[in-house]
């Protein structure tokens, strides 16, 4: 149990794929104009992310080694799919906003150095847990950096307006160049409050 | 030996894959169907609010605009009761925009007033040019006849900041008028 | 549209890494130095344009017909793996010389988001041949100028006094933004 934790957590604080590891940035930048879109773009990462460790891990004995990164694309891909349909049908607007970034969750790094270092060396259920913590660890970082961005560059959260009056928005924050001065200020923060030097290797803030 | 069982392996993995997908993408199709078409009937409502139902027209029948720069996609035709006509829904798209296409959608009634429009698409810049689709830049158009002038600094204004997206968006309604009133005898 | 637009459109409006947020990966993780950023920046269109012509022909004449759009992620990403892999074959055994520039970089361009999204550009738009052509050295060089811009920065940003809160990549990221805000301009120039 206790280990199953360690490998939930890992994901969320120690070894967070974007703020630590600087994977999976694309979607994170370009998806984070609105909170909704980032919360979809999460759940979506995290749906590939759970699905794909679990099944890499149910296989993960009987394929070839030889054979296993193909293999590894094959079942993201198809996750990836499932998702995108998934999706257009049932979230129509959100699979119009995210458009193209759907199926480029095949290319998140994240999911990938998953399968590869933990799913494929892993038991079904630390695989599960460490999916589950990524995948966490990356809607929270969506989730901050899109409210960050929603907030400042259109004055609503979650599309509804500020209470009080009198603030005015910076656009810029929802234009691109936004995007990226958010994600720098937000490395910066975490990088001192936790001391994570960005190629270190210690381990904080487990709790 | 090895290649061969590999190989083997590989495509059984994908055929598996495929038909997973086969199943799943079957599955949505007829959602994903249904959903289009109800999104196309809200909006038809939406911009001819008295339409019941309505009627598309044939590709062949489409004739093109007097500007390379602009297309017109679908022309609806909305009935009301009894059948009767009570004005067309037309989605038209310009390249002019600053940021990219426009696609637009305009309901014009029987009576030459122009009753409702729709950006369905845009790629302007967010909080400037963006604001071609929201209700004080779309709500000048409404209730004006199509043989008025429809053209920025006359009885329109360009949004401060966003004149090329503002005069892309006037343009095009204005050359859908001109289409709509050379052709509105054929539709009655 | 014609192809110049196309171009400089992909070139410069959409630059694939400041303004569409692709490949930002290898475009934080490999600009220490110009030298390794413009070898990335060959391989990378040297992979795309070759990507660009397969999935074109794949996808107009066998997924449009046969209704298998639907498999275009799975069928673009097994694609460019295994033309990244045939490359580095062909580019050891045949011309060592450029293997010797690009080839270290190639096993690290399967993963770049930047191809495969420009293989779905290429079929949402509905390019034509000649057309993804262009767009895929537009994109490619785009991507290439973003990295020799970042890449020279670096250097100097090196031997400069940066604010200890910022060190590391946040200043990458700050510069990126200010960047960013340079290629803002180039919108609304392709038309």
């Amino acid at each position: 149990m206790k280990q199953l934790w360690k490998d939930f957590m890992n994901g969320i604080i120690t070894e967070n794929a974007v703020l630590k590891l600087m994977i999976g940035l694309c979607p994170v930048l370009a998806v984070s104009t609105t909170v909704m879109n980032g919360i979809g773009m999460g759940f979506a990462t995290t749906f590939v992310l759970l699905g794909s460790n679990l099944t890499i891990a149910l296989i993960r004995n009987i394929v070839p080694k030889e054979i296993r990164i193909p293999i590894f694309i094959i079942v993201i891909a198809t996750f990836v799919i499932i998702t995108d349909l998934s999706m257009a049908a049932y979230f129509p607007g959100l699979h119009k906003a995210l458009g193209i970034f759907i199926p480029l969750i095949v290319v998140n790094c994240i999911i990938m150095g998953r399968a590869e270092a933990f799913a494929s060396r892993n038991t079904l259920i630390r695989s599960i847990a460490d999916g589950l913590g990524m995948g966490i660890g990356f809607i929270l970082i969506l989730i901050l950096l899109s409210g960050a961005r929603e907030l400042l560059g259109k004055g609503t959260i979650l599309g509804v307006s500020l209470p009080f009056d009198g603030f005015e928005p910076a656009l810029i924050m929802i234009l691109p160049p936004g995007a990226f001065f958010a994600i720098g200020i937000m490395i910066a923060i975490f990088n001192n409050l936790f001391k994570l030097k960005s190629n270190g290797g210690h381990k904080h803030g487990s709790s | 030996m090895n290649v061969l069982r590999l190989g083997f392996i590989l495509m059984l993995v994908g055929a598996i894959s495929a038909g997973g997908l086969a199943f799943v993408y079957f599955q949505t199709k007829p959602i994903i169907e249904q959903r289009r078409v109800a999104e196309l009937k809200l909006a038809i409502l939406e911009v001819l609010p008295s339409t019941i139902s309505f009627q598309e027209l044939n590709n062949s029948e489409l004739k093109p605009l007097d500007d390379s720069a602009m297309t017109i996609t679908n022309i609806y035709l909305g009935f009301g009761s009894e059948e009767n006509p009570v004005g067309v829904a037309i989605k038209g798209v310009t390249e002019e925009g600053y940021g990219g296409p426009i696609v637009i959608l305009i309901g014009i009634s029987i009576d030459n007033k122009i009753t409702g429009i729709e950006i369905i698409e845009h790629r302007e810049t967010p909080g400037l040019g963006s604001k071609i689709a929201e209700a004080p830049f779309i709500g000048m158009f409404l209730s004006k006849n199509i043989n008025d002038p429809l053209t920025i600094n006359e009885d329109l204004t360009a949004i401060t900041g966003a004149t090329q997206s503002s005069e892309a968006v006037a343009k095009l309604v204005r050359k859908v008028a001109d289409y709509v009133l050379r052709n509105r005898e054929a539709w009655r | 549209m014609d192809l110049l637009n196309l171009f400089i459109a992909a070139l410069l409006v959409n630059n694939i890494v400041l303004m569409r947020f692709l490949a930002l990966c290898s475009y934080v993780g490999m600009t220490t130095e110009p030298g390794p950023a413009l070898g990335m920046g060959w391989a990378v269109t040297f992979v795309m344009v070759l990507a660009g012509v397969v999935t074109w022909f794949l996808n107009v004449f066998i997924l449009q017909p046969l209704e298998l759009t639907f498999l275009s992620t799975l069928i673009f990403i097994l694609v460019i793996a295994s033309l990244v892999q045939l490359v580095e074959i062909y580019l050891r055994k045949s011309i060592p010389s450029l293997y010797h520039v690009m080839g270290i970089y190639l096993p690290l361009i399967t993963t770049n988001c930047a191809i495969l999204a420009l293989t779905f550009i290429n079929q949402r738009e509905g390019y034509t041949l000649i057309e993804s052509i262009v767009n895929s050295v537009g994109v490619a060089w785009g991507y290439t100028l973003a990295m020799l811009l970042l890449a020279n920065l670096r250097l100097r940003i090196k031997h400069s006094n940066v604010p200890k809160f910022l060190e590391g990549y946040p200043i990458v990221f700050i510069v990126t933004a200010i960047l960013s805000v340079a290629f803002m301009g180039f919108v609304g120039m392709a038309k």
